[in-house]
Formats: C-alpha cells, sequence, structure tokens
C-alpha cells in the first residue's frame, strides 16, 4: 500500500514541463495501525465486560431489586469478584505493555529454578488440595541455575501452576519437572496435568493475547493474557522459549526454557 | 407485559442472572441461554415472546444468531435487544437487514433493558391489534 503525492515540474518560465509523483510504502504503518485499533478494540471490550456486571448489580442494589439479605449478599460478592477481575486484567494489560515497550524494570540475578518451584508449589498447594488434585515433584536437581528476575519467573510459575490447577478435574494430578541440558546451556521446566486439553487447532493460539480455548471456557475463569505474559516474560525479557502439548481429554503439558546461568552472565551483571 | 416469556443469552452468567432477576421481579418468565446454538434451540422450543442476546459469544455471534433465527419459520418475527460491549459492532443497515428491534452497550442498566423490553412489547402488541 502506497501514499502517493503528485505534484507539476515547473521550467524557468514557469510552464508545467513534467509530473513529480512520490510513492511512499505505508503497507507496514497501516498493518501496525490495524493491529493497534483492534488490541484497543479487544481490550475495551475485556474491561467492559466486568464493568458491564458491577454496573448493573449496583443499580439493582440501589433499585432495591435485591428481595432479601441473602441475595444482597450475592450481589455484593459478584461486585466485589468483577472488581477484582477488572483489576487482574488491568495489571495484566500493563505487564505486558511494559514488557513490549522495553519500559519493565528487569533486575536479573542466579536462581535456583528448584528453589523457586518450591517456593511457588506453597502458594498452590492448598488450591490443588481444595480440589483433591495430587502436585507430583521430583527430586531437586543439583544445580539448575538460571540467570532471570525472580519476581518474573515466580509470576511465569505461578501462572502456569495456577492453569493446571484450574484445567484439571477433581481427582487428577499435576506433574511439576526441571531438567538440565547443559550442552545446550538451558533449563527446562514442564508442567503436566490431566486436564481437558486443548484441541489440535487451538494449541498454537494459545500465547496469544486474549485467546481463551472455547470449549474450556466453561472449565474456569480467566483474563486471556496469563500465558501470554509467560510467553513475554520468558521470551522478550529472558531470550528463552515456552512450549505446550497437549490431548484432548488426556492432559497438557506447558512449560518453559531459559538459559544457565553461566560464570560469564553472571560476571557480566 | 406481565407474563411474557423472556430468553435471555450470554455466556457470562453473572449477566444472565442480573436481568433474569429483574425481569421476573418485574412479571417476566425468564429463560436463558449460555451460547448461540442452545439459544436457538430454546427459542425454537420455547417460543419466546422476546430475546436478549449478547453480541459477542463464543462459536456463534449474537449477529449470526439474529440471522439464523430469521431463518426460521418460528422465530423469524421475534423480536431481539443486542447487547454489545463494541460500540457500534452493528451497522443501522444490519440491524434493519436483521429487525433487530434495539442495541443497548455494555456497561447497560437492567432498568433501561426492562424499559427497551417494555416499549417493544407494547408496539408489538398494538400493531398486531391493528392488523
Amino acid at each position: 500500500m502506497f501514499d502517493c503525492i503528485v505534484s507539476c515540474v515547473y521550467d524557468e518560465r514557469r510552464e508545467v514541463c513534467g509530473v513529480a509523483a512520490v510513492l511512499h510504502d505505508v503497507t507496514r504503518e497501516k498493518e501496525i495501525s490495524q493491529i493497534k485499533s483492534d488490541f484497543v478494540s479487544h481490550v475495551s471490550h475485556e474491561l467492559k465486560t466486568p464493568l458491564a456486571s458491577i454496573t448493573a448489580y449496583a443499580e439493582m442494589l440501589a433499585d432495591g431489586e435485591a428481595g432479601d439479605e441473602k441475595t444482597r449478599q450475592q450481589f455484593y460478592s459478584v461486585i466485589q469478584n468483577q472488581a477484582n477481575r477488572l483489576n487482574r486484567l488491568i495489571e495484566d494489560i500493563l505487564n505486558i505493555s511494559r514488557i513490549e515497550s522495553g519500559l519493565i524494570r528487569v533486575e536479573k540475578q542466579p536462581i535456583s529454578m528448584t528453589i523457586l518451584i518450591e517456593e511457588q508449589l506453597r502458594m498452590i498447594k492448598s488450591y490443588a488440595a481444595d480440589k483433591s488434585i495430587e502436585v507430583i515433584t521430583q527430586k531437586p536437581i543439583v544445580y539448575d541455575q538460571v540467570y532471570a528476575d525472580k519476581d518474573m519467573i515466580s509470576q511465569v510459575i505461578v501462572n502456569l501452576l495456577s492453569n493446571a490447577v484450574k484445567y484439571t478435574p477433581s481427582g487428577g494430578a499435576i506433574k511439576i519437572e526441571t531438567a538440565v541440558d547443559e550442552i545446550a546451556g538451558i533449563a527446562r521446566v514442564s508442567i503436566t496435568d490431566t486436564g481437558v486439553g486443548i484441541p489440535p487447532g487451538e494449541l498454537e493460539h494459545v500465547f496469544d493475547k486474549f485467546y481463551r480455548v472455547d470449549a474450556n471456557k466453561k472449565q474456569a475463569k480467566g483474563t486471556g493474557l496469563g500465558l501470554n505474559l509467560v510467553k513475554q516474560i520468558v521470551e522478550r525479557v529472558h531470550d528463552g522459549r515456552v512450549f505446550v502439548t497437549s490431548e484432548p481429554g488426556v492432559g497438557s503439558t506447558f512449560g518453559f526454557e531459559l538459559p544457565l546461568a553461566t560464570t560469564t552472565t553472571v560476571e557480566a551483571a | 407485559m406481565t407474563g411474557k416469556k423472556v430468553l435471555v443469552v450470554d455466556d457470562e452468567i453473572h449477566i444472565v442472572h442480573v436481568v433474569a432477576i429483574k425481569l421476573r421481579n418485574n412479571g417476566y418468565e425468564v429463560i436463558s441461554a449460555e451460547n448461540g446454538a442452545e439459544a436457538f434451540q430454546v427459542a425454537c422450543e420455547e417460543n419466546p415472546d422476546i430475546i436478549v442476546t449478547d453480541f459477542q459469544m463464543p462459536a456463534m455471534t449474537g449477529l449470526e444468531l439474529v440471522a439464523k433465527l430469521r431463518e426460521c419459520e418460528q422465530t423469524k418475527d421475534t423480536p431481539v435487544i443486542l447487547l454489545t460491549a463494541r460500540n457500534f459492532a452493528v451497522s443501522q443497515a444490519e440491524q434493519q437487514r436483521l429487525q433487530i428491534a434495539g442495541c443497548l452497550s455494555k456497561p447497560f442498566s437492567p432498568r433501561e433493558l426492562l424499559g427497551n423490553i417494555e416499549d417493544i412489547l407494547y408496539r408489538r402488541a398494538v400493531s398486531q391489534e391493528n392488523q
């Protein structure tokens, strides 16, 4: 796609002696503009959805439409939950935007993946126990230090673990594995669940912004941003790689690889 | 308009609940569906007097649902109100083509929705009396 500016060329007698045309390739600009416009439209829809519940329930309370105390408490609870959902959405959007614009403050340090996983597992274990989901971990690996931002990688692990619990039916299991490939210089974390799984055609989109697997929406609530945040943190901030495999009805494995901390990377800091 | 049957369609269960409570409190019978395919089936079986549907739903959008309803003899004239979180998502021409009776932007007021339903059903009753 081109923008075209056409002008007449005059000679010394101020008579038209030719025409000059300047073509400016604006294909990329138009594409970026479309992407921005789609994003804004999508974000506004996602923000308006919880907002719609908040305003509707608040109006119902103000109009005295909640007949008894129990109903009133239900309405308050919906408002509170939807406000929390709105807050999570805004936080996720801001974090993704900060990463994409390079404005986020990254504080990398050598950290052990095993220790980090253990810390996050403590937070998720009661949630898993509520659903009678068994959490299987392996023996610690001796050296699995990566050079990474602790808070950000903690967020990655929490997002993957909580997704695994969310989409695994009661009585299922989640297995967390860490592996080190010293030749390739990477640490790999895999989280395998016995959950509902993802249809093959949708697998390539699960890390996209706002993408939610249609068949699994009933299973759990989500912003559709958690996995995109995982991808941004792992790939954009840490030069790592995310991966996913899945079989519907059997389960999914989500994971990521990060470069191992080497003496050089640590000294360079 | 007491006793009229309203089909409420939204994949957000909280929205279905709040609309259902508002309408029931005001004498309406409410049935619900959480996606377009289910809504079409319910509409054919239950023959509602009016349908309130979300615009953006998985698998089948509200607009696709209306198009399908218009092709079916039983539901071709059933009035539909669209709830949409995307402003200008449905053009005037599209609304006319699919005979969409009303469009409300989310966040919406249940009070305003009730007013719209009452207005549409009243106008419909008057027009049927005059025929």
